[in-house]
């Protein structure tokens, strides 16, 4: 009988033999920490996290940033505009509301409403500046704009709040004219889009700008979850993961978008010190390619087009380096239906012309 | 950013290399008045133009000119490029 001999382990989990600190590292783990190391530097300072606002007498009112892309505020303010007038036919917006300058907004009740509800869209403009008033101790702010329809006459900054929580003002629209009121300093650029409120309104990280379907959140945020309100605190986590989520997607976005596109004004500064460096070098050399951009841009230019419009003024023309009045366009203020048969008719004989110089080549060419 | 990058780096590049060379002398102001004066007339020849006959009318009488007074090199070129497809068998 033969006795199998026992095997012993040459290596075991034991003595697995350490690692040395000379051996050189795995090349898929230096990767991936680099990689996750450049994420963290590089796109942790684009990432926004939402922020809600909380409006008390000793906090400092916040604003609750909104970007392009999570408030589309031309279609909803132009909707908002259009109800206000609607409901409001003998108090229309102030006509300074220009939707293609994005630097006005509109802020209003609604009539009959129990909730004040605010909507405001402004951009490269600083509307407000908070500060501390030694007096009472509260936290008020300045506008630096000028209501152009307002209630109270003794509009202040701070009464203007007061009115809204007291629901005095029914309608307020303000422009941007930056008028000198009341130790209120102009902040002409400062580059945030936000929405400010008076009161303590708590946006969600999703608000698209559309009114509240419920009433407006209490003052100081939403309440906090009970102990041992589970469902709540659930939601709550729930809630936070997918705001992280979408944080780090609209950051990443907006670093890919930092990354790889260029800003107008970058490219015509590149454009702008590549032309200045060209002219200065090569001199009398750049000088056929500038007459030719120079002739393409007089081919294409309308601007000094001559005007046949009879509403128009501008019947005189340049030729051959002199000015006058062009008489046969003048002839469309004086006649026009004249006007219109002589052109027409030079038309349809160019036409013709056009026609019979194809025939003659055709014969020319057949005839070979 | 990369593309402002390698737009800086090829514009400094460029500037290095024309640093070496010297500057060449501007074009003579009697070119350039003369070359404005073209410009200019043709600016306005072609404005006077677009409103007799409107820009899509203009444009189209200006294609088929070009069409029949440049017919026999165009006509040229093509049956060159014709030629070189070995199917078609064109000789």
């Amino acid at each position: 009988m033969i006795i199998p001999e026992i095997i012993r382990p040459t290596r075991s989990p034991l003595n697995k033999p350490k690692p040395k600190l000379n051996q050189p590292l795995n090349r898929s783990a230096v990767l991936l920490s680099a990689i996750l190391i450049f994420t963290a530097f590089v796109v942790a300072p684009f990432i926004n996290p939402p922020k809600t606002q909380a409006w008390t007498d000793k906090v400092m009112p916040k604003c609750t940033s909104l970007s392009f892309g999570t408030f589309n505020w031309k279609d909803k303010i132009q909707e908002k505009l259009d109800q206000y007038e609607a409901n409001n036919p003998n108090n229309v917006a102030p006509e300074s509301w220009n939707l293609e300058s994005a630097q006005a907004f509109i802020l209003y009740q609604a009539p009959n409403d129990t909730d004040v509800r605010l909507d405001a869209v402004f951009s490269n403009l600083k509307l407000a500046e908070f500060y501390k008033d030694p007096a009472d101790s509260k936290y008020k702010y300045q506008l630096g704009i000028e209501p152009s329809a307002y209630q109270n006459p003794s509009w202040s900054h701070y009464q203007w709040e007061i009115n809204i929580t007291s629901k005095t003002v029914t309608s307020v629209g303000l422009t941007p004219s930056f008028a000198t009121r009341s130790a209120t300093t102009p902040y002409p650029t400062h580059d945030i889009m936000c929405v400010y409120s008076a009161r303590g309104f708590d946006y969600a990280p999703t608000y698209d700008g559309t009114i509240f379907d419920t009433d407006v959140p209490s003052q100081g945020g939403e309440p906090e979850c009970a102990l041992l309100d589970i469902p709540c605190k659930i939601q709550k986590l729930t809630q936070g993961i997918a705001d992280t989520f979408t944080a780090v997607n609209n950051a990443l976005m907006r670093f890919l978008a930092w990354l790889f596109v260029p800003e107008s004004s970058e490219m015509q500064e590149h454009a702008s010190n590549l032309t200045d460096l060209l002219n200065e070098k090569l001199g009398f050399l750049l000088y056929p390619l500038t007459f030719t951009v120079d002739i393409w841009q007089a081919l294409n230019d309308d601007t000094n087009a001559w005007c046949t419009e009879s509403s128009c003024s501008k019947n005189t023309g340049s030729f051959m380096g002199s000015n006058f009045n062009l008489d046969f366009f003048k002839l469309n203020d004086v006649i026009p239906s004249l006007f219109v048969f002589m052109q027409n008719a030079i038309r349809v004989i160019t036409i013709l012309g056009l026609i019979h110089l194809a025939r003659m080549k055709f014969k020319e060419v057949t005839q070979k | 950013m990369i593309l402002n990058a390698i737009l800086t780096l090829y514009i400094g590049a460029l500037d290095a290399v024309l640093g070496v060379l010297p500057s060449l002398p501007a074009t003579p102001t009697a070119i350039t008045n003369g070359g404005n004066w073209l410009i200019d007339l043709i600016a306005g020849v072609s404005s006077m133009l677009r409103a007799i006959y409107s820009p899509a009318l203009l444009t189209g009488i200006i294609v088929i000119l070009i069409a029949i007074l440049a017919f026999d090199y165009i006509y040229f070129a093509l049956l060159w490029a014709l030629k070189k497809i070995p199917m078609i068998n064109i000789k």
